[in-house]
């Protein structure tokens, strides 16, 4: 990958900021989301051993 | 079909084989239009680099506009057929099109800044995409309000539907108004100006983040649904102990 791809004409400072942006704030919400349904799945898993 | 749709275990019993492929959509359309956005696409002949922004911007508010409409349109279900499954899909929908809209501001700032001079203007385009932004923050606000979860929900799907106003502003706002924001030019009378190897990974993006979203909300909602589960078991417990030690 050469330097211009980086440079992006003298843009860079916009254009990868935008992209790192957008796929750091999907990728977050991604892991929170994910995370939510484990810890939800493990308490159902606890309630239900308790009620058993 | 939609008391089809709105059996819970229905629910979790067909996302749970269609979950995988859209993941996989996602990831691969995703993929793709990032290497057609910044390899494979040709720089404008008057913005240059700078318009690959366009890959990021665009599909962020495309999605912040259709995902409000899903949004208000899941209102109107719960608060007219009594839907079970529409407060949970509205509630999860919200925090997905806030943060596409919030995306599609700062991107759009950021593309603003080298192309006009400025981050921000109160231009109609811009301004009708920050009301966006409000009532989703309005309606994520109102719904945890309450102390009785379903006033926060009636009184946030209320303002959710009278949002709705907001959206053919958000759209048509560059032509009813002299903006600095450019006109329309995928979806307009004519069909699309921009050149196919432009319109290319637009279109990938646009997919990736639907999928995402749709993969998402899909998530979310199963999450809700355990959690009920889960409050209903806990009632249910509690209540045995009270009817023991009364």
């Amino acid at each position: 990958m050469n330097e211009s791809f980086w440079i992006m004409q003298g843009y860079e400072i916009y254009i990868w900021p935008s992209y790192v942006l957008t796929l750091l704030s999907l990728g977050l919400l991604f892991v929170h989301s994910t995370k939510q349904s484990q810890k939800a799945k493990k308490l159902l898993k606890q309630l239900s051993k308790t009620k058993n | 079909m939609f008391d089809w749709l709105a059996n819970p275990n229905r629910f979790n019993r067909i996302t749970e084989k269609i979950q995988p492929c859209i993941l996989f959509i996602t990831i691969i359309t995703l993929i793709s239009g990032l290497y057609f956005g910044l390899f494979d696409s040709p720089k404008d002949y008057q913005q240059g680099d700078a318009v690959r922004i366009m890959y990021v911007h665009v599909p962020s508010a495309w999605l912040a506009s259709f995902l409000y409409f899903s949004l208000a349109i899941s209102c109107v279900f719960y608060l007219v057929w009594k839907h079970p499954l529409a407060d949970l899909v509205s509630s999860s929908i919200a925090p997905i099109g806030a943060l596409f809209s919030a995306l599609t501001l700062v991107t759009g700032s950021l593309w603003g800044k080298p192309m006009w001079g400025t981050w921000w203007v109160w231009d109609a385009r811009l301004t009708s995409m920050l009301v966006l932004f409000f009532f989703y923050l309005g309606y994520i606000l109102l719904s945890n309000a309450f102390e009785r979860k379903i006033d926060g929900s009636k009184t946030a799907s209320v303002l959710a539907i009278v949002g709705l106003i907001n959206l053919p502003i958000v759209k048509f706002s560059v032509d009813w108004w002299h903006t600095l924001h450019q006109p329309a030019s995928i979806i307009k009378i004519g069909g699309p100006s921009i050149d196919d190897k432009m319109l290319l990974p637009l279109i990938l993006m646009i997919f990736a983040l639907s999928f995402f979203s749709l993969y998402l909300i899909v998530l979310n909602v199963k999450t809700k649904l355990i959690e009920k589960k889960c409050e209903a078991l806990l009632l249910k417990s509690n209540l045995e102990e009270i009817s023991k030690t009364g």
